[in-house]
């Protein structure tokens, strides 16, 4: 471990610690942000690189995620400063917070299974006891049991699986690095063990979620959980794959399972009616959809949404209080302007489809997944917008347009930077899967469940694309 | 043998029910509203038996009081007991498991999800409630809680039986068991019950999303009935017919208190010399607590001349702004709307983009097509967004009413106008300007917005019925029908209008107005900026005030009407200067310019209501945050436009959130009744109380405390039941 890397794991909890020295409660403001602060130079000084000695280490994926991670840690945490401004539990919830981005950065940057098992672990815990200080109230209680036992049952099953693998593999195994490929029963039981962490770190439950239940808790604390820890399972699924490969089996099982949730929650999450309801079964959603792409072999879309989902979500939380004022608002407003014909409509769509297709062709392989899941959604968001009257419509369509580009040059600059890391690159997965994909979607979309057929769709996809996927070292 | 209708009894077992308004026309609301004619006492201790939660003042406000210099703990040792009240009396299921059973919460907790998901999404759909309640129990993707069976059973409950049928089920024999029988159901989900209050009683206007209590009665029994079915061996317990004791500990704590908060307003109401002459200025403000600092700050000067009056402006107006489908009330609740104004101003086309754009983003979290990769998309997007908000780079947004024209549809606009003149005590000697100043409020991601502005406008921003006043006052026909009317307007004089922010304490004046008048509002402004931010540099004070407007993280703007305490009825000169630290309410009264009383009568029976109201909002929320209050802000989580649950907690939170009362643990607000301060000879004044049905339930019942002086040297005395005006 480097300095700086020292530095980027130790910051935030040094500045989870000083809240408590008598006589700085004044100064928490400025604590917390150059905790964070100083832990992102920290990370941004550490030069990627892809092999390392040490238990962390920066690489380009790790470094990246960090950054992320640091970025909407400082956002959540100053916005939680104001929030708790005079209440005594706003020192608690800001220090669990501070720990928890410890934990979660631990976790980008662990290069060794032992380093990865370690953080996980104690990014779970904390996850608890932020809960816990959050809302120590009977509903908070109660959701903090949830995630206990949830984290408890997924960990546990994390351990055994490092365990056995362990005991197979020899004393070698906690500090091999990541990049080293494992082989044999070793990898296969740690790989599942592995995914059935993230799939429960990612909520992914038919009934009762720990990710639904954290609406029980303040909403700084939400936010943070919803776009830092809860995501972490994509990561983990990523290290795992580099460490022991694809197991065909475990990717199959993955993307059905993934799939059978987004059927039997989609149109639950329109039943939803409180807003930070909707976000928090959107987010168990989203983590299905993201590691569907995992499990397909589309690992920069699940990075980038990873990424992405969390800046979302966060600022989707800590907006929530202005959803009132808005959708009055929206309400009260008379639709001005004339709802557009067929015609241009469906001009509109084409030229959106067209110009995804544009951005796709020309980027990184991986990009062109993602243009290929953007343009659609796109194209879908835009027809329903435009089927009531509306004014200001080319407005709108260039809005979207924009957001398609500016995704476009983040997908070239993400693409770009971790292609080294790609362990399964999306140009290996046959063409039609990424139709096979939108297919998924669009049948959710339409709110029917079509379980026998999306399922079918599920295993078919990840059993087609699975021997292209190279059972290999990363390019 | 069951006599009443069952609307008769539906209105007496929701008596105990206050009325809860969609968020975006928010008023403060007394949840014993409709129980004025029992006494305050008796009507408390009820509503603590129903609800089982204490309902007077707490150790913790005496103690709060005393840390602020206003008195001493008190010399009787056995009164400050905390009395725990019963349970809360129990439905019929509660009743027969238990109200602590995982059965009697597994119901609460199933009426509630049932009736959230029925009446938000009833805007989407044209099916009356019940059948959307049965739809939600039959929808499998519902998030409501029980077994397929046990969800089929209550909505087979719901088709087959009305109301009185369900009733039938409990076999209860009499009014008074089925009142007692309904109360609980009420009582266990008081906001859904408040909604339903609302749109059955208070309702003027069509809204997507309402709930008559027979509904929710209905689906409340239905649920109880086909839980208790799953239960063969359970009794059904009678409902309890007891009488709440009275808490005489809590009344001695209620009365210890309010002599600390009440006697330094009393003793700071002193007399200044009137102004001799014509000031300069005369300035009307609504008499709202915030305009008294301001009124202060601008009377430093000695050529203005402010009054207090009803923000309304003696405008019962519906208001239907340019591009709104739906027109709002801007008047107190209790009145009728009479007039229409109709007008503001046109919507730019980047305005509709802008709220096209945002509308589409943030609905991407349920857009089924778009939500998998235009969510994340927008993420990247609004990053540096969220960075510059997180760290308080914003700016504050004002939803002040639109600039613009307004046209006011009056059949008698003479007669508003001089209503509003008559009623103010602005009869003759007017200034050369007379501002009508109206209030509004800035916040961001503030779920309770529409609290912090004018409660005399229904919630909204007076802005506007300040501008139509001031444009009826400056027509010369209406001068001229005036004057044949007793009301000399001198061609001088000038009206204008404008509207306080109360948030960044700023004020905007709306048409030409001379510099002069512009630095003295922006002078007293600054004064009061600088005071509420505890002086030092007013650049700071002024930052300070707009950060908290425009902060997405500011969970109390500013603090409303906390502290309110006093209604006080008097000439200008009575009270002018008096620190009284924005707790009292100002309404300007000149006793000598209302020879029949009948102005006195309009003040007492209409704002004084409306401020007693906006009183006991403030002491359920801070005595029963829990229960009467919205709780803690940071778990509010919106439901559609019209209201809040806390986390998912089903039922609709009513009253105020925590923060808006409290300070961290300690508590800011102390409750405590309204006093009203009347100067006016006191013959006048007990000839109200004992012959005005609405003033004499007021005080008789002890709602409010009355004190009266006959004229500013006199002293003050307080009303009591028995012996009429004593010393106090």
């Amino acid at each position: 471990m480097t300095v700086m890397t020292f530095v980027a794991l130790s910051a935030p909890l040094v500045g989870a610690a000083s809240l408590f020295v008598p006589g700085v409660n004044f100064l928490r403001r400025w604590l917390t942000a150059v905790s964070l602060s100083l832990a992102a130079i920290a990370v941004v000084a550490s030069t990627p690189h892809q092999s390392s000695s040490g238990l962390w280490a920066t690489d380009r994926l790790g470094w990246l995620l960090a950054l992320a991670s640091l970025f909407i840690g400082l956002c959540v945490c100053q916005y939680a400063i104001r929030q708790f401004n005079e209440e005594q539990r706003g020192r608690r919830i800001l220090a669990a917070s501070l720990a928890t981005i410890s934990g979660i950065v631990a976790t980008d940057l662990a290069r060794t299974p032992a380093a990865l098992i370690v953080s996980w672990i104690f990014t779970s815990a904390l996850t608890v006891v932020l809960l816990r200080v959050s809302e120590p109230g009977r509903r908070g209680r109660l959701s903090d049991s949830i995630a206990f036992i949830s984290f408890a049952v997924g960990d546990s099953i994390l351990l055994i699986g490092t365990a056995i693998a362990y005991f197979l593999v020899g004393e070698s195994f906690a500090s091999m690095d990541l990049a080293t490929r494992m082989h044999g029963t070793g990898a296969t039981v740690l790989l599942a063990a592995g995914t059935l962490a993230a799939v429960v770190r990612s909520g992914l439950t038919f009934r009762r979620s720990w990710v639904t239940d954290t609406i029980n808790v303040p909403t700084s604390t939400s936010a943070l959980l919803h776009a830092g820890v809860v995501n972490s399972g994509a990561l983990l699924l990523w290290r795992l794959h580099e460490l022991a490969g694809n197991v065909i089996a475990i990717d199959v099982g993955l993307a059905v399972l993934c799939v059978a949730v987004l059927v039997d929650l989609a149109p639950k999450i329109h039943a939803r009616v409180d807003l930070k309801g909707q976000l928090a079964a959107s987010t168990v959603a989203q983590m299905a959809f993201m590691l569907l792409a995992m499990a397909l072999g589309f690992p920069v879309l699940a990075v980038t949404h990873l990424i992405g989902h969390g800046i979302y979500k966060a600022s989707r939380f800590m907006s929530a209080g202005g959803a009132t004022q808005q959708r009055a608002r929206l309400r009260r407003r008379l639709p001005r302007g004339r709802v557009l014909s067929v015609p241009v409509r469906s001009v509109g769509v084409l030229g959106l489809v067209a110009f995804a297709a544009l951005i796709g062709a020309n980027i990184h392989p991986n990009g062109a997944v993602v243009m290929g899941v953007f343009g659609p959604a796109a194209a879908v968001l835009w027809w329903s917008r435009t089927g009531t009257p509306v004014r200001a419509a080319m407005i709108t369509w260039i809005a979207v347009l924009a957001t398609l580009a500016f995704y476009g040059c983040v997908l070239i600059a993400v693409g770009g930077f971790i292609e080294p890391e790609v362990i399964a690159s999306s140009s290996n997965s046959p063409w039609w899967t990424l139709g096979l994909v939108i297919l998924v979607v669009a049948l959710i979309s339409l709110r029917r469940r079509h379980v026998p057929a999306v399922t079918t769709i599920a295993v078919a996809s990840s059993a087609t694309s699975a021997p292209f996927i190279e059972d290999g070292v990363a390019a | 043998m069951i006599r009443s209708d069952f609307a008769s009894l539906i209105d007496v077992s929701s008596s105990f029910v206050g009325a809860l308004w969609p968020l975006d026309r928010a008023v403060a609301v007394n949840p014993l509203l409709d129980r004025l004619d029992d006494d305050f006492p008796t009507a408390l201790s009820e509503l603590e038996r129903q609800l089982g939660v204490p309902l007077w003042p707490s150790r913790d406000h005496i103690a709060e009081a005393v840390r602020r210099g206003l008195g001493s703990v008190g010399d009787d040792d056995d009164g400050y007991c905390e009395e725990t009240p019963h349970a809360r009396a129990g439905t019929v299921l509660e009743r027969s498991l238990g109200a602590s059973s995982d059965a009697a919460r597994h119901a609460q907790r199933m009426v509630g999800q049932v009736i959230l998901e029925a009446v938000s999404a009833q805007g989407e759909s044209s099916l009356d409630v019940l059948t959307r309640a049965c739809a939600v129990l039959e929808d499998r993707a519902s998030w409501v809680r029980g077994s397929i069976r046990q969800r089929a059973q209550v909505g087979a409950l719901i088709r087959s039986e009305n109301l009185e049928g369900l009733v039938g089920r409990i076999e209860l024999l009499d009014d008074e068991s089925i009142v007692a029988e309904l109360s609980a159901h009420f009582a266990r989900l008081p906001g859904w019950a408040a909604w339903a209050k609302w749109s059955d009683v208070w309702r003027r206007q069509p809204h997507p999303s309402v709930l008559s209590r027979r509904d929710f009665l209905t689906v409340s029994l239905a649920v109880d009935l086909a839980i208790l079915a799953a239960h063969p061996g359970s009794n059904l317990a009678p409902p309890s017919l007891v009488v709440a004791p009275s808490n005489e500990a809590g009344q001695r704590r209620l009365r210890h208190l309010e002599s600390m908060v009440h006697t330094p307003l009393l003793h700071a109401l002193r007399t200044e010399a009137a102004i001799e002459g014509t000031p300069r200025w005369q300035i009307v403000m609504c008499i709202d607590v915030r305009s008294e600092p301001l009124r202060r700050a601008l009377e430093r000067s000695d050529d203005v001349e402010t009054f207090g009056f009803a923000g309304f402006f003696g405008i019962p107006a519906l208001v239907r702004p340019i591009g709104e489908r739906e027109a709002h009330e801007s008047l107190p609740v209790l009145v009728e709307p009479s007039v229409t104004v109709s007008g503001g101003r046109q919507r730019s086309d980047v305005s509709d983009a802008v709220v096209a754009i945002g509308g589409t983003f943030a609905e991407l979290t349920h857009e089924p097509g778009a939500m998998f990769a235009l969510a994340e998309g927008a993420g990247w997007l609004t990053a540096p967004w969220m960075l510059a908000r997180s760290i308080g780079m914003t700016r504050a947004r004002s939803f002040t009413g639109d600039v613009g024209e307004w046209a006011l549809e009056a059949s008698d606009p003479t007669a508003l106008a001089e209503g509003a003149l008559r009623t103010m005590g602005m009869t003759s000697n007017f200034a050369s300007e007379v501002v009508f100043v109206g209030h509004s409020s800035s916040s961001r991601a503030n779920t309770h917005y529409a609290t912090l502005d004018c409660g005399a406008c229904a919630g909204h921003a007076g802005g506007t019925n300040a501008i139509v006043l001031a444009d009826l006052l400056n027509d010369d026909d209406v001068r001229q029908a005036l004057a044949s009317r007793g009301i000399d307007i001198p061609r001088s004089t000038r009206f204008l209008a404008g509207e306080h922010d109360t948030t960044t304490e700023e004020v905007k004046l709306f048409g030409g107005s001379s510099f002069e008048l512009h630095d003295l509002f922006t002078g007293a402004t600054n004064a009061v900026a600088m005071t509420r931010t505890g002086g030092g540099n007013l650049g700071r004070s002024r930052r300070t005030l707009r950060r908290r407007a425009g902060d997405w993280a500011e969970i109390r703007p500013e603090w409303g009407l906390a502290g309110n305490a006093a209604f006080v009825v008097a000439p200008r000169s009575s009270c002018r200067g008096a620190k009284l630290h924005g707790q009292c309410f100002l309404h300007s009264y000149d006793p000598s310019t209302d020879e029949d009383g009948s102005v006195l009568q309009s003040i007492l029976t209409a704002p004084v209501v409306v401020a007693q109201w906006i009183n006991a909002s403030y002491y359920f929320s801070t005595v029963a945050p829990d229960v009467l209050g919205a709780g803690d802000k940071t778990l509010l989580n919106p439901v559609s436009d019209f209201g809040v649950i806390s986390g998912d907690d089903p039922d609709l939170r009513q009253g105020l959130p925590w923060q808006s009362v409290a300070s961290g643990n300690r508590p800011w607000h102390l409750p405590v009744r309204l006093l009203l301060a009347v100067e006016a000879p006191l013959a006048r004044t007990g000839t109200l109380v004992r012959d005005e049905p609405t003033v004499r339930r007021l005080v008789e019942g002890e709602w409010i405390r009355l004190v009266g002086r006959e004229g500013p040297a006199s002293p003050w005395r307080e009303w009591t039941s028995k012996h009429g005006w004593a010393l106090s």
